[in-house]
């Protein structure tokens, strides 16, 4: 079987039949890696991503470095992706906002357990920096180095972050299991919300 | 511990971060789903011109994306093998639930939409599963939604109000299979380019049955979950559309639907939503506390579609119309007065357009399809299926006359349902109110059917055997033509209604047998009635209760609840069902002896009845429990006289088809052998037998149940031949329909081993008694039967000096006797049971078992009349005083053998087999004395030989006797 190398070295000699292999044996992992953050536009990043590995002129030692790459590129896609959707673009911190800050419609998480949804949930919540060094971590299983190359930040800066990750998903966990029951009380318990408000109602009035 | 245990922090924080981390890996599982799939493959084609393979759902190849929402996506599709453009929504898994088996369940539910056709309803063609999901594929349309067209207005009232009639009747269509939309709004409404308004997007995966008792659904999350991971925040319906039940997040039925279609069908006649708000809160608020606002008064809306609407928009469900039907034949009666007026320029051309449009438009449609599943033609080839492939030989024949009975039911129902909507409507004799009464009442009957032919569909042997019975015992449909319009409230209230219908249902599954589930469901509707606080609905579902007890010989139980039931019926002040529970307490009571009480009982009942007015079949069913009491204090002529009169009420009131009617006529014979009038019993047992011959056909088990009696009646009449020959005809009846191990062979095998014993055929006693204790060991067997045929075994074992096989006879008997649960006459039996261990353990010299049975046996006795058992107390002391001598107390012994002489005083009154007794307690007594004195000890022993020789001459004993006084000589 040819190494990633190989298929990306004869894709950029016009090899179509290459690159859809290459294309298929990374799609999922790619693919993967948009949709939990973006609504609109995933298809277009999905092609963009891989596009510049065929324009680009990188040279790789391994197919590691190869997957490595690949993030990067999708990372960067990812933020410009951000950007260009934000009026204000100064506005946008990374370390800060999360993907529903910044505007991803409805995520299209399907079929999953709900435990595992919630969770889903609860990353797309955190800032976006967090959620891509956890999903490297765990989903790609990429080493601290391998993390900081993608991200381009150096390596200690990724530990730290994992940590301080791991911390914001757990708050958001709990709020999310809060705000159902906020939800509950507004909504499948009206009548006693609406007498609430009548009291508060007479109070002022 | 509480529920909310379990919402508890982990105990170690390190096992919470591994089932995070484990979590996290399975969250970002690579597998591609369906639209994974399609992504890539358009970018494939894109990038590098690779022409995959086109991806089909099942057998429809994806075209296009159409759209998607929170149930799924659609997508426009190719039907390859019909050539068709179909349309296919490939739903997203239920919510909350377990994968798998919410998938079973869409697909059950997608298969019931699947059922349905209807011109107003979009065509689901093909249900499945594809890549775990369920897809429908559904009629592929072109047009717009009526949402768009109502942009596009105004348009006139009467052009809008036709597009809402058809979406209605597409509505009313679907709440007849027990489908509930749940979002009827006029976005889900699809204008056709043929013109034809068709709804789409019924709500899956919350069908009708499902709201029944919608608590356990809440407490499993569901609703909340729903709630939770709609992304935007919003509540499953469309709040500006929503019932205020919906709203609540309380149980929906098809009266939400109502709501919805009406606060769509204002909004498109008056151009405004019938709830004011600026936010989705406030418009809930609105909604919940029924705050519609008044249609603008300068509309040209008649004042009779405004009054339909409003009253579709009604807070409380039963303030509503009952159903779809009712309200769109009020609109579509607005119709025809409007064409009345538009064209009545000319009478000849009115007469006839009004023909036409009463034709098409009548305001009561014919209700042919209202029975709706309860009796559809999908049920009845379920329910011939179900009986043609039962191994029950007499199943055929059954399944014909219960056809027949079911389709009378059906009909009558049907015509009563359009006599309620004509009398209403068209002939305008009934208010509105008795209407909503006469069909809330018909729509009670329609369950309880719906109930009995699902149990049919099913058909195991018990059922079949009840099967005919209970098509008999359906609740009348004639009596839904007079309702009581004093409980009118009652009868409308939403709350009861719904725990009505479940009793119904119950009622239907312990007619045809299921005793178990009917008691389950039962107890669900008495648990429901209190939680909400709806006393007389408890009582009447403990009442019910009560009775699949009875029936199902759970007596205490049955007690209990009878008793549980006054009480609760007392505090409601629902009198109907305090008189049937008096009236079944005082037959409880009569039956375990307890005759004042049972009198008592008798006394409350007519006393209720008196309040009630004496409503006719409460007071014979107060009759024939009268004769019961009666009968069991053994006042039989006032039993009889009592009984006669209830045979001829019933017969006169129900039928002489009915079961109750055939039930008491048993009960008469019954009573009439038992008062030792044979001759009449057995004329009755011929009419009886006749009857159910004519209902149920000649091999039927009721009929062998008669066979069995009249066996019984003759055998107590001491026709023995005659009684044997009519056992084994039963028997060999039950076999033939219930097989080697049906319970009621129980009986017979009894009987047949009494006559055998009593015949000396002793072989054929020892077969039946074995036979008997292998069909009562089952757990629920009734014990009293296994308690003869023990007693039959202990004797014949010992006759053949198997004393020591009759011990363990004797002990399993007492065993059961001292678990109690049974009837009275095994106590006074077990003190023989005693006795008789006690002489097998005398004759196998096992002393010390032998010396704890007597005392045992005499504490027994002590808690007896003086008087009674007397053979049993002199055979007491005999025992006591061999256990004495064997004890060496030789002075208790010759003083309790004296003792025991003492009872036989008269000579001149005593039977042959007290002569031998009196001889052996002589012998007892002389080998007591033998060694004080030797001169009374010879004395009595020659004695005992004389009248043993002459008594008993082949006892064991004069051989014994002889050869003491030979030795002694």
């Amino acid at each position: 079987m040819p190494t990633d190398l190989e298929l990306l070295a004869a894709w950029r000699g016009g090899d179509l039949e290459a690159g859809d292999s290459l294309f298929n044996r990374h799609f999922g992992t790619i693919h993967r890696f948009f949709r939990n953050k973006v609504g609109d536009g995933l298809e277009d990043l999905v092609q963009q991503t891989f596009m510049a590995c065929v324009e680009g002129r990188e040279r790789f030692r391994n197919d590691s470095s190869f997957r490595t790459y690949l993030f990067g590129v999708a990372h960067n896609l990812l933020r410009d992706h951000y950007r260009a959707q934000r009026r204000e673009p100064e506005a946008l911190d990374f370390g800060k906002n999360s993907a529903v800050d910044a505007g991803a419609g409805p995520s299209t998480i399907v079929g999953k357990r709900r435990e595992e949804r919630l969770l889903l949930e609860a990353l797309r919540r955190i800032p976006l920096d967090s959620q891509v060094v956890l999903e490297l971590y765990y989903w790609e299983e990429m080493s601290a180095s391998q993390t900081a190359t993608v991200l381009g930040v150096p390596e200690g800066t990724v530990r730290g972050r994992v940590r301080r990750a791991k911390q914001l998903l757990k708050q958001e966990l709990g709020k999310l299991a809060r705000s159902t029951d906020e939800l509950e009380t507004t909504v499948g318990n009206l009548d006693r919300w609406a007498a609430a408000l009548r009291e508060q109602m007479s109070v002022t009035g | 511990m509480s529920a909310f245990d379990t919402h508890s922090e982990s105990p170690s924080e390190e096992s919470a971060t591994l089932e995070s981390q484990r979590l996290l890996k399975a969250a970002g599982d690579k597998d591609l789903d369906f639209e994974s799939q399609r992504l890539r493959n358009r970018l494939r084609a894109r990038m590098f011109g690779v022409d995959a393979a086109p991806i089909t759902i099942g057998r429809f190849a994806v075209l296009e994306t159409v759209g998607s929402g929170g149930m799924g996506v659609v997508y426009a599709a190719y039907d390859q093998q019909l050539d068709r453009r179909v349309a296919v929504k490939l739903l997203r898994s239920a919510r909350g639930e377990d994968a798998s088996v919410g998938k079973g369940r869409l697909l059950r539910e997608a298969q019931a939409l699947a059922k349905l056709s209807h011109p107003n309803v979009v065509q689901i063609y093909e249900v499945g599963t594809f890549d775990d999901r369920v897809f429908l594929a559904m009629e592929f349309l072109s047009g717009d939604t009526l949402r768009s067209w109502l942009l596009d207005g105004p348009h006139p009232w009467p052009q809008t109000l036709q597009h809402f009639m058809e979406a209605g009747r597409g509505l009313a269509a679907a709440h007849r299979e027990g489908i509930i939309h749940r979002d009827f709004k006029p976005a889900n409404l699809l204008l056709g380019a043929d013109g034809r308004v068709r709804v789409v997007d019924f709500g899956l995966a919350r069908a009708a049955e499902r709201t029944r008792f919608p608590e356990a659904e809440r407490e499993s999350g569901d609703e909340l979950l729903s709630v939770e991971l709609t992304q935007t925040g919003e509540i499953m319906g469309t709040p500006a559309y929503m019932s205020p039940e919906q709203a609540r997040h309380d149980p929906v039925d098809a009266r939400s639907d109502q709501y919805s279609f009406c606060a769509s069908l204002y909004e498109a006649l008056f151009g405004r939503r019938p709830h004011r708000g600026r936010s989705t809160a406030e418009v809930l608020l609105a909604v919940t506390e029924g705050h519609v606002q008044p249609p603008p008064r300068n509309a040209k809306v008649p004042n009779r579609i405004v009054r339909a609407v409003m009253r579709g928009l009604s807070t409380h469900p039963a303030q509503r119309f009952p159903s779809m039907d009712e309200l769109l034949a009020e609109l579509s009666t607005v119709r025809r007065g409007l064409r009345w007026r538009v064209f009545g320029g000319g009478a000849v051309i009115a007469a006839g357009v009004s023909a036409l449009l009463l034709s098409a438009d009548a305001p009561c449609p014919d209700f042919s399809d209202a029975i709706g599943d309860a009796w559809s033609g999908a049920r009845q080839a379920q329910v011939e299926a179900a009986f043609a492939n039962s191994a029950v030989p007499g199943a055929a024949e059954v399944q014909g006359r219960i056809h027949e009975g079911l389709q009378d039911y059906a009909e009558h129902w049907t015509a009563t349902r359009l006599d309620a909507c004509e009398a209403h409507h068209v002939r305008q004799e009934q208010s509105a109110q008795m209407h909503d009464l006469r069909v809330a009442c018909l729509l009670e009957r329609r369950a309880e059917l719906g109930a009995l032919t699902a149990v049919f569909a099913e058909a195991d042997p018990r059922s079949i055997r009840q099967a005919s019975r209970a098509v008999l015992e359906l609740s009348s449909v004639a009596e839904c033509d007079e309702p009581n319009h004093a409980r009118a409230e009652a009868l409308l209230d939403p709350v009861r209604r719904e725990l009505r219908v479940a009793l119904a249902q119950a009622k239907a599954e312990y007619k045809a047998g299921r005793y178990d589930l009917a008691l389950t469901m039962a107890a669900d509707v008495a648990r429901h009635a209190r939680e909400q606080d709806v006393a007389d609905m408890e009582a009447a579902a403990l009442l019910g209760e009560g009775f699949i007890q009875s029936r199902a010989k759970a007596y205490p139980a049955a007690l209990e609840l009878f008793e549980q039931t006054v009480d609760v019926a007392e505090a409601a002040g629902s009198d109907e069902v305090g008189a049937s529970a008096w009236t079944e307490l005082a037959r409880r009571h009569a039956f375990v002896g307890n005759n004042d009480v049972a009198e008592r009982c008798i006394q409350r009942a007519a006393a209720k009845l008196r309040r009630l007015g004496e409503p006719a079949e409460l007071a014979l069913d107060l009759g024939a429990a009268r004769a019961y009491v009666a009968r069991w204090a053994k006042r039989f002529d006032e039993a009889i006289e009592l009984q006669q009169a209830a045979v001829d009420g019933y017969s006169e009131q129900l039928g002489p088809l009915h079961p109750k009617t055939t039930d008491a006529l048993l009960s008469l014979a019954n009573m009439l052998g038992t008062a030792g009038r044979h001759d009449e019993a057995q004329q009755h047992y011929t009419e009886a037998r006749a009857t159910l011959v004519r209902i149920y056909g000649e091999d039927h088990p009721h009929v062998a149940d008669v066979v069995v009696d009249v066996a019984i009646d003759l055998y107590s009449a001491g026709r023995v031949e005659e009684a044997r020959e009519r056992f084994l005809e039963g028997e060999q009846l039950i076999i033939a329909w219930a097989g080697e191990r049906a319970l009621a062979l129980i009986v017979v095998n009894n009987a047949l081993a009494s006559i055998a014993m009593s015949d000396q055929r002793w072989e054929e006693a020892k077969r039946r008694a074995q036979k008997v204790l292998s069909l009562t060991e089952a757990e629920d067997a009734d014990r009293g039967p296994r308690l003869d045929a023990l007693a039959v075994l202990g004797m014949l074992a010992q006759r053949d000096f198997g004393d020591a096989e009759a011990v363990e006879y004797y002990r399993e008997s007492l065993q059961i006797v001292a678990r109690g649960n049974v009837a009275s006459r095994y106590m006074e039996q077990a003190l023989y049971t005693r006795f008789a261990l006690v002489k097998a353990l005398l004759f196998l010299e096992r002393w010390d078992e032998a010396e704890h049975e007597v005392e045992e046996l005499g504490s027994a006795l002590s808690r007896e009349a003086a008087i009674k058992y007397e053979t049993i107390r002199v055979g007491l002391l005999r025992a006591q005083g061999r256990v004495a001598l064997h004890r060496g107390r030789r002075a208790d012994a010759v003083r309790l053998f004296e003792q025991a002489l003492d009872h036989w005083t008269d000579s001149s009154a005593m039977s042959k087999l007290d002569r031998a007794q009196q001889a052996c307690t002589r012998w007892n007594l002389a080998t007591a004395v033998a060694q004080t004195d030797r001169k009374r000890a010879r004395a009595l022993a020659v004695s005992a030989r004389d009248a043993l020789i002459e008594a008993q001459p082949d006892s064991g004993q004069l051989a014994e006797i002889n050869a003491w006084l030979e030795a002694s000589g």
